[in-house]
């Protein structure tokens, strides 16, 4: 997160899109994004229950969870997918409940598993997304001029989406979100099936985007080394509850108070601790991980 | 492996081949997206218990298709009745079964449902065997049920054994055609929606192919009438046989052939008793014709093995992969042409229904509407404004039977629509637009043959003109029923901004199309309400013009208040 009490003026290029952000502290800052005492039910499973979360401009908040935590939940309902059971959200300070319209212009979203119109082809759904959003036609032509090369979609460019593999679908969706230049980029697990080069594009959209004046991105990510290296701050996520959110050293302080082993009461060291293993403890599924190697030995290697 | 072994395997192969095709026509993606797990195993359900419906009601029509052309024989045994009978109820089934297959066989030409089967150690030529069960598993019941009825049914009217075993061989022949025709079918169907590309060319191939396969699909429920047109046909083509040498070409022909065979059997003096037409010569000995339908017969039973071959061949080449080759055109420029969101949410519903076979009605409905309108007023000598009320209103039923169905048109990619800047408004507009510009033919339909016609008044003319205004609130109010600002029960997707309500929903199918209906009633009411007190199609036409102003402004008026 940027501190407060400076001023940034600064432009930056990437594959050729430039991007200036211009931050300056004296007003008061707005969250991107504020969501307040969250929950979402579906039918008798909590898949959100009180969350609280705020991003502030120029941050990237990296979402960590083990499946079915909740983490693309959380991202459906601030990109105003899906319905809330209760609580409140705002984008920029608007409310999503009472502003869907506004609230979505400002977000740029790719979903996990890239629900675009299957029949459509590239060329035909950017137009039909940047139609939609009210972009302006030179914007428009020279962003994917310049991103569509970039991610290799020449010889996609003009075939069905339904025939393109996972990988290129989703570069596809990353440059549908952000052609309009949104506020807020929601990313659910951006970095899925795409190639070496595709995701360094990626995650460097993600850093430049964060510092681009009062842009703000919330991803979730499975891989550690992803959120420890592109996150200003990461949120734990664990059966609907943030339960641990800071950077990487606030989260190793956090997870050093409940290392006493529970079964042997030893304290274990965390000082040095990766991502992966805070992530474990915070999660509870270090002792997990151990019961299914277990299971795994016994089930295959184990001489009989 | 077993055959039973084979077939249970196809079963599961056939399951998977029919939801992927559910899932194609209703442009769904993997997964559901923001639904929850009770959600998605609610619609596998749905869409897999759709799938069984609509196979056990293609088998009932596919029975009652192939028993209806034996109605005629029932009545009058004549041979013209029995040829005709037979050839039509081979074709019949032919029709129902490719029609049948091809709602499920482009997701099968994609080879993607044979992955999993691939990655077990299972023998090739096993392999074969269960993809080409699980394409017989796509329409057993339409195959069996039909070839059941069509058996019994010579058995019963002949009381001939040979005649049945007859129609036993050409039902068989027919399944094999049949089977194929739709292969083949939808390997085109596969090729041109997925090989993608710009060229002119491309494009006109793609449109012409949908009209022809949305004019088909819309003229398989008038198949019945056939009966009324073919029979004279035939009669005419026996009784100059020996005349005309051109009616040796129907025996050859496939079904025709298999219909005078079992004629022959049944009626073995046919050709020697007909009387030879007045100064005409003996052009053919009176031998021939039955014998050249029992060569044709002979000669299709080998084809059929021939052809089967080819498709067990085929069907085992697609489902490893090798179908269709996709080309990949490199682009020459990435130009974007933008848009209102209002005309981007149109053509986005063009693009996509011009991609999907299901939805490729709406390119051709306005065709199939001119013709069924052509067809119905060539029998009035005098456009009167009956005429012209009934013509319109058989249009407008087409267009409201659309306007529901293009909901269907989203599938997965409603998800991201949702995630957009759009309201419930844009969309119920732009829906409501589509629908209406399918009705716009009908207008200009009307008006051409109205002025080949004797017409009472001008007036009269302009009656599809002033519904089309009506057309107009009639869309929106039904779409209305469907897109809404706020969710509730049975709604398909929820989200901030709007969400849709699912289709299945038969009550509020039901209130949607009686709103469209009175909306579309209330003006033509209006004219004739008015024509009958005053005699005058002039003030009738301006009442009748001014209600449907009112209409389509209240209408608007109401979805643009609630959906603000």
């Amino acid at each position: 997160m940027k501190p407060n009490n400076i001023e940034i003026n600064a432009t930056a290029d990437i594959i050729g899109l430039k991007y200036t952000f211009n931050l300056s502290a004296d007003e008061k800052i707005l969250p991107v994004v504020e969501v307040t005492n969250l929950n979402k039910q579906y039918g008798s499973v909590s898949a959100l229950s009180g969350l609280n979360l705020k991003l502030m401009p120029g941050e990237v908040y990296g979402l960590l969870g083990p499946n079915g935590a909740g983490k693309s939940t959380l991202i459906k309902i601030i990109a105003g997918l899906v319905e809330p059971s209760s609580g409140s959200v705002t984008v920029m300070g608007h409310d999503n409940s009472t502003d869907p319209v506004l609230v979505k212009s400002k977000i740029g979203y790719v979903s996990e598993n890239s629900m675009l119109y299957e029949s459509l082809t590239p060329r035909d759904f950017f137009e039909f997304v940047a139609s939609v959003r009210k972009i302006d036609l030179r914007m428009a032509n020279e962003r994917v001029k310049r991103l569509a090369p970039a991610f290799g979609l020449e010889q996609f460019y003009d075939s069905p989406i339904a025939t393109l593999s996972m990988g290129t679908r989703q570069k596809v969706s990353i440059i549908a979100a952000i052609l309009h230049d949104p506020s807020l980029l929601l990313l659910d697990e951006p970095l899925n099936g795409l190639d070496a080069k595709s995701s360094r594009i990626v995650k460097d959209l993600i850093s430049l985007h964060s510092r681009k004046n009062d842009g703000a991105v919330l991803f979730s990510t499975h891989i550690m080394e992803v959120a420890e290296h592109v996150c200003d701050r990461i949120g734990i996520i664990y059966e609907g509850k943030i339960v641990a959110e800071g950077s990487l050293e606030e989260l190793r302080r956090k997870a050093s108070e409940i290392t006493v082993n529970a079964t042997s009461g030893v304290q274990e060291s965390i000082a040095a601790a990766t991502l992966e293993e805070v992530f474990l403890k915070l999660t509870h599924e270090k002792d997990d991980i151990s019961g299914t190697v277990r299971a795994l030995r016994d089930a295959f290697y184990v001489d009989r | 492996m077993k055959l039973r072994e084979a077939w249970q395997l196809a079963g599961t192969a056939y399951r998977e081949v029919a939801y992927r095709s559910i899932q194609m026509s209703r442009g769904q993606s993997r997964g559901y997206g923001s639904s929850s797990q009770q959600e998605i195993e609610k619609r596998f359900k749905t869409s897999m218990g759709s799938a069984k419906t609509s196979k056990l009601a293609f088998a009932v029509l596919g029975t009652i298709g192939s028993a209806f052309p034996f109605l005629e024989y029932t009545v009058a045994p004549t041979p013209e009745a029995l040829i005709s009978g037979v050839s039509l109820s081979l074709a019949i089934s032919l029709a129902y079964i490719v029609f049948y297959s091809l709602q499920i066989l482009p997701s099968f030409s994609s080879g993607e449902s044979y992955s999993i089967l691939m990655t077990l150690p299972v023998e090739e030529r096993d392999f074969s065997l269960v993809a080409t069960l699980s394409l017989i598993r796509t329409f057993d019941y339409i195959a069996v049920s039909s070839t059941v009825v069509q058996v019994l049914a010579v058995l019963s009217l002949t009381r001939s054994i040979a005649a049945s075993a007859f129609m036993l061989a050409g039902a068989l022949i027919n399944i094999v055609f049949a089977m194929a025709l739709a292969l083949w079918f939808s390997g085109i169907f596969y090729k041109n929606v997925s090989r993608g590309g710009r060229s002119a060319r491309a494009t006109i191939g793609r449109s012409l192919f949908l009209i022809a396969w949305g004019v088909a699909a819309l003229s398989i429920g008038f198949i019945f009438n056939f009966v009324s047109y073919l029979l004279p046909f035939l009669t005419g083509a026996i009784l100059g046989i020996f005349a005309r040498p051109t009616g040796l070409v129907l025996l050859v022909l496939h079904p025709f052939s298999t219909g005078f065979a079992i004629t022959n059997i049944v009626y073995p003096s046919l050709y020697a008793t007909i009387p030879l037409p007045p100064r005409t010569v003996l052009l053919i000995p009176r031998f021939v014709p039955p014998l050249l339908a029992y060569a044709a017969s002979f000669g299709y039973i080998a084809l059929a093995f021939v052809v089967g071959r080819r498709v067990i061949g085929s069907v085992s080449r697609i489902t490893r992969g090798f179908g269709v080759k996709i080309l990949r055109p490199i682009a020459k420029d990435y130009l974007l042409k933008l848009r209102s969101p209002l005309q981007a949410y149109v053509v986005k519903d063009l693009r996509l229904a011009s991609m999907n076979p299901s939805l490729a009605f709406l390119y051709a409905a306005p065709l199939f509407e001119v013709i069924t309108l052509a067809v119905i007023t060539v029998q009035f000598p005098v456009m009167r404004a009956t005429a012209m009320i009934v013509s319109t209103m058989l249009g407008c039923f087409f267009t409201t039977m659309i306007c529901s169905t293009l909901l269907n048109t989203e599938g997965a990619g409603l998800e991201y629509v949702m995630s957009l800047p759009l309201g419930a408004r844009t969309i119920i507009e732009a829906k409501a637009l589509l629908s209406s510009l399918t009705f716009v033919p009908v207008p200009l339909a009307l008006l051409a043959i109205g002025l080949a016609k004797h017409v009472p008044s001008n007036y009269i003319l302009m009656i599809p003109f002033v519904e089309l205004i009506a057309i107009g609130a009639a869309c929106v109010g039904e779409i209305a029923f469907f897109v809404r600002p706020q969710g509730g029960k049975n709604a398909l997707r929820q989200s901030r901004g709007f969400s849709v309500m699912a289709g299945s929903d038969i009550k509020r199918l039901i209130a949607s199309l009686a709103i469209a209906f009175i909306l579309l009633s209330i003006p033509i009411g209006i004219y004739s309400v008015t024509f009958i007190q005053s005699s005058s199609h002039a003030l009738s036409f301006y009442l009748m013009l001014l209600t449907a102003t009112a209409e389509i402004l209240i209408v608007l008026g109401i979805t643009r208040r609630v959906t603000r």
